[in-house]
C-alpha cells in the first residue's frame, strides 16, 4: 500500500512538473529587470500585460529596490544578465567594451526611431571605431527623457497669500509665485526665493493629524539632488566642458552654493537634523517647494485628487515651477528671466543583453516601451514620464487637459534644452569626484549655516569648496585613468 | 567505495589487496574530510586567491576578471592615500567597543539567569528574540527610539528636565553609539545562551569547595566562574572581532548615506560601494584583502594571548 502511495505521489509530482515545463516552453520568455516606484511598477505591469498578449510571449518583469545598480553589476559579472535591463547613460562605453549589451541596429529598423527626442537617443549611441559617444550604433532606447523641476504646493501659497502680497508690496518679492497672464514662469533670484521660503515657514493648525506635525517649511532641499540647479542658475558648473576639471572652487559654483544655503540661513528650510525627510514632508503638505522629477507626478497627483484625504485640495495642490537664479539677475524683468533658470535632465534606457536568447523579442520590447505612441500616451497620462516622442510632448501633452500637472510646460522647456542641463554624474567614468569628493563633508556646511553643533568643524561654503577641490580633482583624474585602463 | 582506473574497488577487494584496518580507516577518513575540503577550496581558497589577484588589477565590475589589466600595487597605494578609507577603518574599530560592553552585560545576565529562579526560561526566550528578529525591523524600531524629536529616549530626557537632548541620528558624536547600542542589544541573546551553557558545564564541586572555604558570591564568580568561562569568552571575542570588522547592515540601514560627516561609514561599506556602486572591483578587492589580513592578525594575537593565559 505504502509503495503504491509513493508511486502515485511520484507520478503526480512528475506530471505536474512536466505540465509546468511544457507550459513554460510554449511561449518565448524574456527577463526584464528594472527599478521603479510602486505607481510606476503598476503602470508598467499594465503595459507589459498588453505586450505579452500581442506578442504571445512571457515577460518575467522584475523590479529591484535601491540596490538595482549593484545587483546589475553583479549579475553582469556573473554572466547572468537579464534579457532587458536599464542602461545608464554614463555606462554605454563600459557596457559595449565588456560586450554586455547588443547593438539594437541588428534587431530593429532604426529609421523608425526618428520620433524620439534626438538628444535622448544620442545618449545611447556609441561608435567603437572613433570612440565617440552620440554617434554610431544604438545600444539603448530611452525608457524616459526625464526632467527635475521645482514643484510648488499651491495650497500653502494660498494660506500665505496675505504675507506674500505684503512682501510684494514691500519690494521683498517682485511677483506672485504663479504663471503670469503672458505665460511667464515665476523665476526668483536666490535671495527672493529664500525670502519666499521664509514666508512659507509657519505653523499650520489646519493641517490634518496625518501630517505628523503642524510645522510647515518653505522647502527642505539636500545637496545631492537639489544643488545642481542653483549652481547652473548662477552660471556655474561642476565640470569644465571636456569633463577633465572639477570646478568646486570656482566663484560661480560658490555663488550658487551660497544661494542654496541662503534658504537655510534665513530659516526657510527644514533642518538637517529633522528625521522626517523633505519628500515625506512635501507629501504631508508640510513643504511649499520641493524638487519634482517627471516620474514623481503620478504619485503627487494621486494625493492631490484623493478627496477622502485631501478634500478640496485643502492641503496638497501641486504644480511644477522653475528653479531660482543668481542674484545678479535681480534687476531683470520676469520676461528676461525666463531663459536663465536651469534644471536637471537625464535619461535611463532599455538595452538588451548580448547574451539574450531572445534578442529579437527583447529589442521589440525595448522599442514598444520606448517608442510606441500608445504606450507613451498611457505612461504620460498616468504621470509616469513625459512622452519620449517629440511631437507628442510638444503637441497633445501640452494642449490636452487630461495630462497633468497644469504647468507641465516647465518640463518640456527643460527637455527642449533652453532650461535643461544634463546630469553631471553620468558624464564621467565614475562619480567618485562628486559622491566622495564633494558630498562627504557637507555636514560641516550645514553646521555653519544652521549655527548648530553637529559634531563637526563648521565651514562656510567657500572654505568647504576650497578644502575639497584638490581631492575631488584627484578622484576625477583617477576616473579618467580608470577609463583609459579599461579601453580595449 | 573507491574508483581505480574505471573499476570499482569494494571492501572485499581492499581486503584481498592487503589493506589493513588502519589503512582502510584512514581511507574512509580522507574520504570524509574531502567533502569539506572541496567546499573550502571552492568557497574560500579560490575566491580569496581571486581577490588577491584582483587587488592587483583595475578590474571593473561587469567584466570578466580574466580580462582585467594588471596595475601592480596601485590599488593599495590609492587605498592607503585615501582619507575616507582610514576613517572607515577607524569607525570599524570604534564599533568594536561594543564587544566588551556586550560581553559584560551578557555575562551578568547569564549569571542572573542561571540561578534556578522561576522564570529564567522565559527571560532566556525574551533575550533571544532580537537574535532571530529581522535586522530591518529592529533598525526601524531603533530609528524611532532615537528619533531626536519624538523618540522615547529624548522624550524621557526631556521629562527629566534635559532641555536640549542629543540629536542621536544627526550628530556625528552620537551616531556610532546608536549603532553600538543596537548591535549589543541584538547580540545579547546568543552570548547569554553560550555563557549559560558554559556555566552549566562547570562542576558543582568547585562551588561547594569555595563555599566550605567561606567564599562569597563575588569571590566565587571572580575566581571560579570567570576563569572557567574563558573558552566561551575567547570564542565570543574572536567571533565578535570578526563580525565587527564586517559591520555593514546596521549602519547602512540606520543612516542615510554614510551618516553625518561619514561617522557611520565602515570599511565594508567602503568596499561594497567602491566595488559595486563605483565599479572598482580591483580597489574593492584590495580593501577586502587588507581587511582580511587585519582580522587574521587580530585573531592570531587573541589566540596567542589566550594561549599565554592558559599557561
Amino acid at each position: 500500500m505504502k509503495k503504491l502511495l509513493a508511486l502515485l505521489l511520484t507520478v503526480c509530482l512528475l506530471s505536474t512538473l512536466w505540465v509546468a515545463l511544457a507550459a513554460a516552453d510554449d511561449k518565448p520568455t524574456i527577463v526584464v529587470n528594472t527599478f521603479a516606484q510602486e505607481h510606476e511598477k503598476a503602470m508598467y505591469e499594465e503595459v507589459i500585460k498588453k505586450f505579452e498578449e500581442e506578442n504571445n510571449c512571457i515577460v518575467d518583469f522584475r523590479v529591484s529596490g535601491d540596490q538595482y545598480w549593484p545587483e546589475l553589476e553583479a549579475s553582469l559579472t556573473a554572466g547572468n544578465a537579464p534579457d532587458v535591463f536599464y542602461l545608464g547613460v554614463g555606462d554605454v562605453r563600459k557596457r559595449v567594451w565588456t560586450n554586455a549589451v547588443a547593438p539594437l541596429d541588428d534587431y530593429l529598423d532604426v529609421s523608425t526611431l526618428g520620433s524620439i527626442w534626438p538628444e535622448a537617443l544620442n545618449l545611447y549611441k556609441y561608435d567603437e571605431e572613433t570612440n565617440k559617444l552620440g554617434e554610431g550604433k544604438i545600444y539603448g532606447l530611452p525608457k524616459d527623457f526625464s526632467a527635475v523641476s521645482m514643484t510648488v504646493n499651491k495650497a500653502i501659497i494660498r494660506k500665505r497669500d496675505a504675507e506674500i502680497r505684503q512682501a510684494i508690496a514691500d519690494g521683498i518679492l517682485p511677483f506672485y509665485p504663479e504663471i503670469d497672464e503672458n505665460g511667464n514662469l515665476p523665476v526668483y533670484t536666490f535671495t527672493e526665493f529664500a525670502n519666499l521660503c521664509k514666508i512659507c515657514t509657519f505653523e499650520d493648525e489646519t493641517l490634518p493629524e496625518t501630517a505628523g506635525s503642524k510645522q510647515v517649511y518653505g522647502t527642505h532641499l539636500w545637496e545631492d539632488f537639489c544643488l545642481k540647479p542653483f549652481i547652473w542658475g548662477a552660471g556655474g558648473d561642476y565640470l569644465n566642458e571636456d569633463c577633465t576639471e572639477v570646478l568646486f572652487s570656482s566663484d560661480k559654483f560658490i555663488e550658487g552654493y551660497e544661494g542654496f544655503m541662503k534658504i537655510v540661513e534665513v530659516g526657510g528650510s527644514g533642518s538637517s537634523t529633522d528625521e522626517t525627510s523633505g519628500y515625506l514632508k512635501f507629501l504631508a503638505g508640510r513643504c511649499a517647494f520641493f524638487p519634482c522629477g517627471t516620474w514623481d507626478v503620478g504619485a503627487f497627483q494621486a494625493i492631490e485628487t484623493d478627496e477622502a484625504v485631501n478634500p478640496g485640495k485643502s492641503w496638497f495642490d501641486f504644480d511644477v515651477a522653475p528653479w531660482p537664479i543668481s542674484d545678479e539677475y535681480a534687476s531683470l524683468s520676469i520676461e528676461e528671466r525666463q531663459d536663465k533658470w536651469v534644471g536637471r535632465i537625464d535619461s535611463v534606457g532599455f538595452c538588451i543583453s548580448a547574451q539574450s536568447k531572445n534578442p529579437e523579442l527583447a529589442a521589440k520590447f525595448a522599442y514598444a516601451m520606448s517608442a510606441d505612441p500608445e504606450v507613451q500616451r498611457f505612461l504620460a497620462k498616468r504621470g509616469g514620464q513625459l512622452p519620449n516622442l517629440v511631437d507628442m510632448a510638444e503637441g497633445e501633452y501640452l494642449t490636452d487637459d487630461s495630462y497633468f500637472p497644469e504647468t507641465r510646460v516647465v518640463f518640456v522647456k527643460m527637455l527642449e534644452g533652453q532650461n535643461g542641463h544634463r546630469e553631471v554624474s553620468s558624464m564621467t567614468w565614475n562619480d567618485l569626484w562628486l559622491t566622495e569628493g564633494f558630498n562627504t563633508g557637507l555636514t560641516s556646511v550645514w553646521s555653519f549655516y544652521e549655527k548648530s553643533d553637529l559634531g563637526v568643524t563648521p565651514m562656510d561654503v567657500r572654505t568647504y569648496c576650497e578644502s575639497i577641490q584638490d581631492n575631488a580633482q584627484q578622484l576625477l583624474n583617477d576616473a579618467i585613468d580608470d577609463m583609459e585602463a579599461m579601453k580595449p | 567505495m573507491q574508483q581505480t582506473a574505471g573499476k570499482a574497488v569494494t571492501a572485499p577487494d581492499l581486503r584481498q589487496r592487503g589493506l589493513n584496518y588502519r589503512q582502510k580507516d584512514a581511507l574512509w577518513g580522507y574520504g570524509m574530510i574531502l567533502i569539506p575540503l572541496i567546499g573550502m577550496l571552492i568557497f574560500i581558497l579560490i575566491p580569496f586567491g581571486m581577490s588577491v589577484y584582483a587587488s592587483f588589477t583595475s578590474w571593473p565590475m561587469g567584466q570578466s576578471i580574466a580580462k582585467a589589466k594588471m596595475v601592480g600595487l596601485k590599488n593599495y597605494v590609492d587605498m592607503f592615500n585615501n582619507k575616507l578609507f582610514w576613517q572607515s577603518l577607524g569607525n570599524t574599530f570604534y564599533y568594536m567597543i561594543g564587544i566588551p560592553i556586550g560581553l559584560a552585560i551578557s555575562l551578568l545576565l547569564a549569571a542572573a539567569m542561571n540561578r534556578g529562579t522561576r522564570y529564567e526560561k522565559v527571560f532566556r526566550v525574551v533575550y533571544y528574540v532580537p537574535v532571530i528578529s529581522s535586522v530591518v525591523a529592529i533598525t526601524f524600531v531603533f530609528q524611532q527610539i532615537f528619533n531626536s524629536d519624538v523618540g522615547i529616549i529624548n522624550e524621557g530626557l526631556r521629562s527629566l528636565g534635559v532641555s536640549d537632548p542629543p540629536n542621536w541620528m544627526s550628530h556625528a558624536g552620537y551616531t556610532k553609539w546608536v549603532v553600538i547600542i543596537m548591535a549589543v542589544w541584538k547580540g545579547l541573546g546568543s552570548s547569554i545562551i553560550l555563557y549559560i551553557a558554559g556555566m552549566q558545564g562547570i562542576s558543582r564541586s568547585y562551588y561547594e569547595a569555595a563555599q566550605v572555604d567561606g567564599a562569597n558570591w563575588w569571590q566565587t564568580f571572580r575566581s571560579i566562574t570567570l576563569p572557567l568561562l574563558m573558552p566561551v569568552t575567547f570564542y565570543l571575542i574572536v567571533t565578535g572581532v570578526i563580525g565587527g570588522s564586517q559591520m555593514y547592515v546596521e549602519p547602512r540601514l540606520m543612516f542615510t548615506g554614510n551618516g553625518p560627516n561619514n561617522s557611520t561609514f565602515t570599511t565594508v561599506i567602503h568596499l561594497y560601494d567602491r566595488t559595486f556602486a563605483n565599479s572598482k572591483a580591483g580597489y574593492g578587492s584590495a580593501v577586502a584583502v587588507f581587511l582580511a589580513i587585519i582580522v587574521f592578525v587580530l585573531t592570531l594575537i587573541q589566540f596567542r594571548l589566550n594561549g599565554k593565559g592558559d599557561k
